[in-house]
């Protein structure tokens, strides 16, 4: 008896993987559009893969339309459908992110104000990357998520010169983004800003821009930022700046205020937001070579020109190098400023330094 | 159907009939901790012990577990599709697709890349931990040493909640005893260290309110005759008081012009005066009335429910402290701070009680580099202090001793003080800390209970925490240098004088001239005075003549009657007398000279206190200066 109704329930179980089996075994072939799963079955046929027009068109944000009496399919996809999709694609993992200001002032304990910024979720579990001002003295650190949920947020780590830090939520199944290559980001091309500026009634909104310029060294900036004039304000700081295929490129930092200046927005550049979340994953903080040394830069380097005069060392108190030394590569990298030595450090340091200088008029090298 | 896939389908078999009568299944808010090492057969499960397949480590260092750990362990469901090799986890908001071989897996349905693709090695499905963990809220650690892989996930935490201001109905201050509506459209923009003040301000105009002690020759008639009158020049609407009760005077003014609404509402007690003042953009109708209506509600007592007070009392102290040079005190409930102008290093507090203004708590700091350390900066301010101060009213201590309060060693000195008007007790207290020179003076009025132990509960409250001269900064003590240089005033229209440079001067008119010591409070009025007219040939007669005059007012009460005096190369006339007002005596030296007709007058006016020694001969030193043009 036994033994029968076991058999019995292994052939139904072995039927109904069978019978599925029947019906999926053409879509063996996945289709993803920007990331995510095209759930419409592929066809294969002599080598060829088939895809369902109007599902990937619509993936795509494309618009389609059939037409019986002619027989014809009719798909038009604007940049503005494009924008629009990606927008959509990516808001779900952008944040806000709220709190009150830490502060033993009588009139702030007493108002409470409220500062935000925004993130981007970039672990589905929960693992957002923002901006280290944006969450620096905040207490009852909370993340609104794109659909208005609001959580409790912890910051597992902050590093004040690269001006990133981790903040954590305890929920699974959020929609992480893509962060894109650094190739992709290349003067010209369009840029689209989503963050919260102003006001917390602004959640998520999008400003769309070019990329001005993918590496400017700016003199307060550790590393070097991509320039954008996509429109930003105070609140969109820690928010993604993401390109046309919906990968994140940047992120939205800071931007130059003046009478005189117009659309001067910086962004973090995807390559050093993802070396600080694996320098962070892996040592808990960004290693730095810690050297007591104080660099310069040539006159050209200080006004922003092109020069190949390398830094100057101002003070050291190290005795491998002395103060005069001109220094002109680190760990291979040429270093023409001092922002050239921050990206190369960025690049290249794993524990230790290989200098070449350059000492009344000789060149030497040293490693450290 | 070979044996081979007869045996997965029944691996997969057992595991689904494992899985779906729910053996392990953790509610989310649980925490869950998995620790083994690659290689072992037995991991431990929240302290449990469960023998599985082994999980081994492919590509890079990249762990792979049987499914069933991490089905068991989250209590995900597990969907096997033979045909594709596909496996779909499901986990309250996570949907996780994994195939067989392939690195691309989907969660909710956003294709991500794994480090390494599923595999099926002999009969057990084999997954990369650390993806799958992770997006399950895990975090996977390995500890190199031991070898041991940990997955945690915990419990869900629970920060603080976002706050907003204060909402209660009612707000008040239950030291000074008064309420009011709670002004919740108007952020508070400031309030005072004692509470004496406290402001809100939005776009629409502000309320403050400020308290104040009644003075002893306070009038309140004249108070609101004062109050009204500010209202020239704009429209009065309203100018109501109440005298009725003389413990709870009241008026209520409102007024406005073109652009403003002012609504100023007073309540007078035998100790305070409490002054609620609104002043609102006359365009702004709603909100100006509304803060209106709240205004109106203000009242003396505090509420019991619903009530947020203000006050920072406890147990007859607030506890000053600023951060930046992270020095601290206890400082009585009666005193308040008083506004030092922006300094930074230097605090003040002085009595709010009516008939108390000498009772006073001052503290600064100063870098050692520029004051000396404690012992100098005791011996220097003794020294000064004596020589400046008035001999007969003050008794000091025999000179600087050492003494302990709490942790800090210091250095000390003290005297009395007994003015006309009272008796009040002085100790300076001076101590070093890291690079900088702490100075605390308490000053009380006399008499007292156990003045000691009083003074020195005070000074036993003080802390102090080590300052980073980088931070901190370099302080000095705003003082005139020992050896000043002089500066030249006009002594009438031909004469002129040198002061020392830490006077203020004040042209009068072209004969007269004013002279202001800010450190001692003395000041000189140089006046050139034509006597030509009735023939003045003595100075000691016209000076005599001043004294006369001066000797008849009935608070005036001569010192020392007119005497010839010769300062430098000029011959002068002196006298000096005293006079006390409203309980205040000053001390005045009339000197004057006499050059063809024409009568110079230096009268010096000192403060009781200040009257020593020192300070005359500081007078003395300045006239000895006087010299005329050439003509």
């Amino acid at each position: 008896m036994k033994t029968r109704t076991k058999k019995t329930l292994i052939a139904g179980i072995l039927g109904g993987v069978i019978l599925l089996g029947t019906v999926f075994a053409q879509s063996g072939v996945r289709v993803y559009v920007n990331g995510m799963r095209v759930n419409e079955s592929v066809i294969m046929s002599n080598d060829r893969t088939y895809l369902p027009v109007r599902a990937v068109s619509e993936a795509l944000g494309a618009n389609v339309e059939w037409d019986e009496e002619t027989q014809s399919v009719f798909i038009t996809f604007t940049e503005d459908d494009m924008i629009a999709k990606v927008v959509e694609q990516v808001s779900p993992s952008v944040v806000t992110i709220v709190g009150n200001q830490v502060s033993s002032n009588v009139v702030d304990s007493y108002n409470n104000p409220t500062v935000h910024g925004s993130g981007v979720i970039y672990k589905s579990n929960g693992h957002i990357v923002t901006n280290a001002h944006v969450v620096k003295d905040l207490k009852n650190l909370t993340v609104v998520l794109n659909n208005g949920t609001m959580l409790p947020g912890k910051v597992l780590y902050s590093d004040e010169v690269a001006d990133l830090a981790v903040v954590k939520v305890d929920k699974v199944g959020l929609t992480p983004i893509t962060m894109g290559d650094m190739e992709t980001v290349v003067a010209g091309k369009t840029a689209i800003a989503i963050g919260t500026p102003v006001s917390l009634s602004m959640r998520n909104t999008v400003t769309k821009g070019i990329v001005c310029a993918s590496g400017v060294a700016l003199p307060d900036s550790h590393y070097k930022l991509i320039q954008t004039d996509a429109t930003v304000n105070p609140g969109n700081s820690g928010g993604p700046l993401v390109n046309t295929k919906g990968e994140m490129i940047g992120i939205n930092s800071s931007k130059y205020v003046s009478a005189a200046i117009d659309n001067m927005a910086f962004a973090i550049p995807v390559d050093t937001v993802k070396y600080a979340i694996s320098q962070f994953e892996a040592n808990g903080k960004i290693n730095r070579p810690e050297l007591d040394i104080t660099l310069e830069n040539s006159w050209e380097a200080k006004i922003g020109l092109p020069t190949t005069k390398g830094i100057t060392v101002k003070r050291s108190g190290i005795s491998q190098l002395m103060q005069g030394d001109l220094i002109t590569a680190v760990n291979g990298v040429a270093v023409h400023s001092v922002a050239d030595w921050n990206e190369a450090i960025k690049q290249t340091y794993t524990g230790s330094l290989h200098i070449v200088y350059t000492r009344d008029g000789v060149q030497k090298e040293v490693t450290m | 159907m070979n044996m081979k896939m007869w045996k997965r389908l029944l691996s997969l078999f057992v595991v689904v009939m494992m899985i779906l009568p729910s053996g392990m299944v953790f509610a989310e808010e649980e925490r869950v901790e998995i620790t083994f090492c690659v290689g072992d057969e037995t991991l431990l499960i929240n302290g449990e012990a469960v023998t599985v397949e082994k999980p081994y480590v492919v590509g890079e260092g990249v762990t792979l577990v049987p499914l069933r750990v991490i089905t068991e362990a989250f209590g995900a469901t597990v969907d096997w599709e033979d045909a594709t090799k596909s496996i779909t986890l499901t986990y309250p908001g996570v949907s996780i697709l994994l195939q067989i071989g392939n690195p691309i897996a989907e969660v909710n349905g956003k294709a991500e890349t794994l480090l390494a693709a599923p595999e099926l090695p002999t009969e057990y499905t084999m997954v990369p931990l650390r993806f799958i963990s992770e997006n399950f809220g895990a975090t996977v650690s390995y500890d190199e040493e031991t070898e041991k892989i940990t997955v945690v996930k915990e419990a869900a935490g629970s920060g603080g909640l976002l706050e907003g201001a204060v909402d209660s109905k009612y707000i008040g201050d239950s030291y000074y005893n008064w309420n009011m509506e709670n002004p919740v459209d108007m952020p508070m923009v400031e309030r005072t260290f004692a509470g004496t003040y406290t402001a809100f301000e939005n776009e629409a105009g502000y309320i403050e309110i400020d308290i104040y002690a009644v003075s002893e020759d306070y009038n309140f008639e004249k108070d609101f005759a004062d109050i009204k009158a500010g209202f020239h020049g704009s429209t009065l609407i309203k100018a109501d008081k109440n005298t009725n009760n003389k413990n709870k005077q009241t008026m209520h003014f409102q007024g406005k012009d073109k652009e403003s609404f002012w609504n100023i509402r007073q309540i007078v007690t035998s100790k305070y005066i409490y002054m609620v003042y609104g002043a609102f953009d006359l365009e702004a109708t709603a909100e100006k009335d509304e803060a209106i209506r709240i205004m109106d509600t203000f009242d003396l007592g505090i509420r019991e429910e619903d009530f947020h007070d203000m006050s920072t009392v406890e147990n007859g102290i607030r506890r000053f402290s600023d951060k930046h040079l992270k020095i601290g005190m206890d400082i009585p409930e009666n005193h308040y701070q008083l506004d030092t102008e922006g300094s930074l290093n230097v605090f003040q507090f002085m009595s709010l009680e009516p008939d108390d203004d000498r009772s006073t708590i001052a503290l600064g700091v100063y870098s050692t580099a520029e004051v000396g350390d404690a012992k100098t900066m005791a011996e220097g301010d003794y020294q000064r202090n004596k020589e400046t101060t008035n001999e007969e009213i003050a008794t000091f201590s025999g000179g600087v001793t050492e003494n302990q309060y709490g942790e800090f060693s210091v250095f000390e000195y003290s005297y009395t003080t007994a003015y006309t008007s009272g008796e009040e007790y002085m100790r300076d207290v001076f101590f070093c800390l890291g690079d900088y020179t702490y100075n605390i003076t308490v000053i009380v009025k006399l008499p007292m209970e156990n003045v000691d132990a009083y003074v020195h509960e005070l000074l036993s409250s003080v802390s102090a925490e080590l300052l980073d001269p980088n931070e901190a900064g370099i302080l000095m003590r705003n003082m005139p240098d020992a050896e000043e240089e002089t500066f030249t005033v006009a002594f009438g229209d031909d004469g002129m004088v040198q002061v020392p440079v830490s006077y203020q001067e004040k042209q009068i008119s072209s004969v007269s001239t004013a002279l202001y010591n800010p450190y001692s409070g003395v000041g000189i009025s140089l006046q050139k005075v034509d006597a030509t007219q009735w023939g003045a040939y003595s100075v000691v007669d016209e000076v005599k003549r001043l004294e006369a005059k001066l000797a008849i007012q009935g608070t005036n009460e001569i010192l020392e009657s007119s005497t010839q005096k010769t300062l430098g190369k000029n011959n002068f006339a002196v006298f000096s007398y005293r006079t006390t007002e409203n309980g205040q005596t000053s001390y005045f030296q009339v000197y004057g000279y006499l050059k063809k007709g024409d009568l110079y007058l230096a009268i010096a006016g000192y403060p009781e206190v200040s009257y020593s020694e020192k300070n005359r001969q500081e007078v003395v030193d300045i006239l000895k200066t006087l010299t005329f043009e050439k003509e």
